[in-house]
């Protein structure tokens, strides 16, 4: 009984800030060893998911550019935003539109919140792509990657549908006919199946149109199934996705290095440096730790054994690459904030399904296909984007060459090839888009030319014919199949590029060519 | 003996896996194809297929107008009525007369008076409807029944 005086409960008491903050860290804190480091990760649920020790040529800026990161920062801030517009926001055919001006014109903040989350948007699209062309240049799918990059291309397509679906939400006049042009692609398969004569037994297109949107038109269950898509079912795909992608990288080993990435740190100044003064705060923290004693000591002549920076050149994920994480983050919530206070998203009239928008342009992301929809809708919506789909899932399994990987280009023999592809995509894209102005296609000079030919025949095919050709030139001339994925993929790229800026500055009403919008006809 | 006994007994083990992966593999499909199933509409909640337009007087002779909730033009000329969809074929924009045929403003597809592509990306022409008379007079548009252009109503 006596043990338990009021002596000892205030001792208990003023201890309580300590042992509460221990066993809500599991570890000591600060972390001063390198142990504790490690604990600081692996003892923490939120941060265990990256490994204890990063390698200092992963840190280096110009290798990730933070890219992922990026994106997986801006799907946390759209996920955030997204629940904030859903406190206001009803998903039926009489309120959403109003409810979006009231959140752009009278909620307390609403406006940036909206604009937060629409310049999110695009900025994920912007970095996944970009994440996507850094993990190719630097040739990271190879080796125990493979799949990794599968299940970002999977990633992709889950970020480009959750654009599409949140297109409708505000139902104004573009979201209306955007999505009517989305949603008739996936009903463009008639386009086959009408050239065969077999739409009466196999009706693939009004099959993918209903399931979608739930009718034969854009209306209340099309709103009502994009909404749930778009809150819930996407979103759940894309945390799990993203959850296997970041255990996967783990496992890998962390990011790809080249396997000589030893010696380029070495000659490296600035990371050489960045490596001495983390190591001399190591060792400065774990020398002033007066009352931590080593175990190893008397094994390992040296005093502070765990700090093997010169052994393996990683240093402890914490806290520098923590530091370095959330720098990316403080960037990414800066530029977006920026944007959003000095751009509004826009909203243009309520949807009328009876007057479509003219022109009626999709987001920057999906122009270069609404180019090429405009010469096939099947080939153009469904053909292409597949083939390419099928092409980049292809490439970690077909040039498995253990070239220079981990660094970009894989050295000056694919910058060269990356450079030479960019001329021939550039030349051969621009000559076929020139010609089909000037000129127009089949149908302008055979008016009875049946469907299929066209489909089949038309300038977004040829220029997949032509891109996948040099791409095997390039083989043949390298004799290297990674060069050859580099030329393909850099074709693609410039491509893309291409088209989004002949959809977005070239193309104005009835998707007639302008130099520039302001030769717009007004009307 | 004892080894046809062996033999059996892998089989029964081999069968048993074998049925066991078919029923959670078979539940799996079921399941996909039932949700699947429920969520393809039965009943569309959408403005009726066939419907009335008014009376034939209610047109004057050689006038094309637009009927916004249907989409469709309804042409009178002296011959009688037909009705074009103005939906176009190629991803479902709305056309626009442009006087001597009709103009769709997503990618730029062309056709002529009688609805036929003349450029653009449209994969056929657009379609024309059975246009009939009601008993009490006012005429009918049946946009499931499509038609030759030929075909138009005499009044
Ligand atoms: C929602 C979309 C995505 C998120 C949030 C995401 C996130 C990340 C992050 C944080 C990393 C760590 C390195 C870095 O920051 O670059 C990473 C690496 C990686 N990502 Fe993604 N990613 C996404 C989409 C993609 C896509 C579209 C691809 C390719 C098709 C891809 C393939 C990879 C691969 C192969 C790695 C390992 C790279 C290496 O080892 O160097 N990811 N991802
Ligand atoms: S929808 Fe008419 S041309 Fe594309």
């Amino acid at each position: 009984m006596a043990n338990y005086g009021m002596k000892e409960i205030t001792a208990t008491l003023k201890e309580l800030k300590g042992s509460f903050l221990e066993s809500f860290l599991r570890h000591p804190w600060p972390p001063r060893s390198a142990r504790e480091r490690s604990q600081a990760i692996f003892q923490n649920f939120f941060l265990h998911i990256q490994s204890a020790r990063i390698h200092l040529y992963s840190l280096k800026p110009a290798f990730t550019m933070g890219l992922g990161l990026i994106s997986f920062f801006l799907f946390l801030l759209l996920t955030i935003s997204g629940i904030f517009l859903m406190v206001y926001y009803n998903p039926t055919t009489e309120l959403a539109y109003i409810n979006v001006k009231d959140i752009s014109f009278v909620v307390d903040y609403g406006r940036y919140i909206r604009n937060i989350h629409r310049w999110g948007a695009h900025g994920m699209v912007f970095a996944v792509l970009l994440h996507m062309v850094r993990v190719f240049y630097t040739g990271s799918y190879k080796r125990s990657r493979k799949f990794n990059w599968i299940i970002g291309l999977l990633l992709l397509t889950i970020t480009m549908g959750l654009s599409y679906t949140g297109y409708l939400l505000p139902w104004d006049q573009l979201a209306y006919w955007a999505v009517t042009i989305g949603a008739n692609i996936a009903a463009s398969f008639s386009e086959i199946t009408n050239a065969l004569s077999i739409t009466r037994f196999i009706d693939i297109g009004s099959f993918n149109k209903q399931l979608l949107i739930g009718g034969n038109t854009i209306g209340q269950e099309a709103l009502t199934r994009f909404y749930l898509l778009h809150i819930i079912i996407l979103p759940i795909i894309c945390i799990t996705l993203i959850g296997v992608h970041f255990w996967r990288i783990r496992k890998d080993g962390g990011l790809s290095r080249p396997d000589n990435a030893d010696e380029i740190i070495k000659n490296m100044k600035s990371i050489a440096d960045m490596a001495d003064g983390i190591k001399g705060k190591q060792e400065k923290s774990a020398a002033a730790d007066k009352n931590k004693t080593y175990g190893l000591m008397e094994l390992v002549k040296d005093r502070t054994p765990q700090v093997d920076l010169d052994l393996d050149n990683t240093v402890p994920m914490w806290p520098t690459g923590v530091w370095a994480e959330i720098s990316v983050l403080m960037v990414t919530l800066s530029a977006m904030l920026f944007l959003s206070y000095f751009f509004d998203a826009p909203l243009k009239e309520i949807a009328n399904p009876s007057v479509p928008e003219n022109p009626a342009k999709a987001p920057w992301y999906f122009l270069g296909l609404q180019e090429l929809v405009s010469y096939s809708a099947f080939m153009g919506g469904i053909g292409i984007p597949a083939i390419v789909m099928i092409g980049l899932a292809l490439i970690p399994y077909i040039d498995k060459e253990e070239r220079e990987f981990g660094v970009w280009f894989s050295g000056a023999e694919g910058r060269s090839t990356a450079g030479k592809s960019v001329l021939f995509s550039a030349v051969s894209l621009i000559l076929i888009l020139a010609f089909t102005v000037k000129l127009g296609w089949l149908r302008n000079w055979f008016p009875g030319i049946p469907q299929i030919i066209i489909t089949f025949l038309n300038p977004g095919t040829i220029i997949v014919f032509l891109f996948a050709a040099w791409s095997v030139y390039i083989i043949k001339l390298t004799g290297s199949r990674r060069m050859g994925a580099v030329a393909l993929f850099t074709c693609f790229l410039a491509g893309f590029i291409i088209l989004t800026i002949m959809g977005t500055y070239f193309r104005g009403p009835n998707w007639d060519f302008y130099w520039s919008p302001s030769q717009w006809p007004v009307h | 003996m004892n080894d046809a006994k062996e033999e059996k007994q892998l089989n029964r083990r081999d069968f048993l896996e074998k049925a066991a992966i078919g029923a959670v593999g078979g539940t799996a499909g079921l399941f996909c194809l039932v949700t699947m199933k429920s969520c393809l509409p039965k009943v569309l909640n959408e403005p009726p297929a066939i419907f009335k337009i008014g009376y034939p007087n209610d047109f004057a002779v050689n006038s094309a107008n637009y009927i916004a909730e249907q989409k469709v033009f309804i042409l009178r000329d002296s011959s009688g009525f037909r009705a074009l969809s103005a939906i176009c074929t190629h991803l479902g924009c709305i056309v626009q007369n442009t006087g001597n045929g009709y103009s769709c403003p997503c990618h730029g597809s062309k056709f002529n008076e009688t609805g036929k592509v003349t450029a653009g990306p449209a994969p056929r022409g657009l379609d024309w409807f059975k246009v009939s008379m009601a008993p009490d007079g006012q005429l009918v548009v049946n946009s499931r029944e499509t038609v030759d252009e030929v075909i138009t109503l005499n009044v």
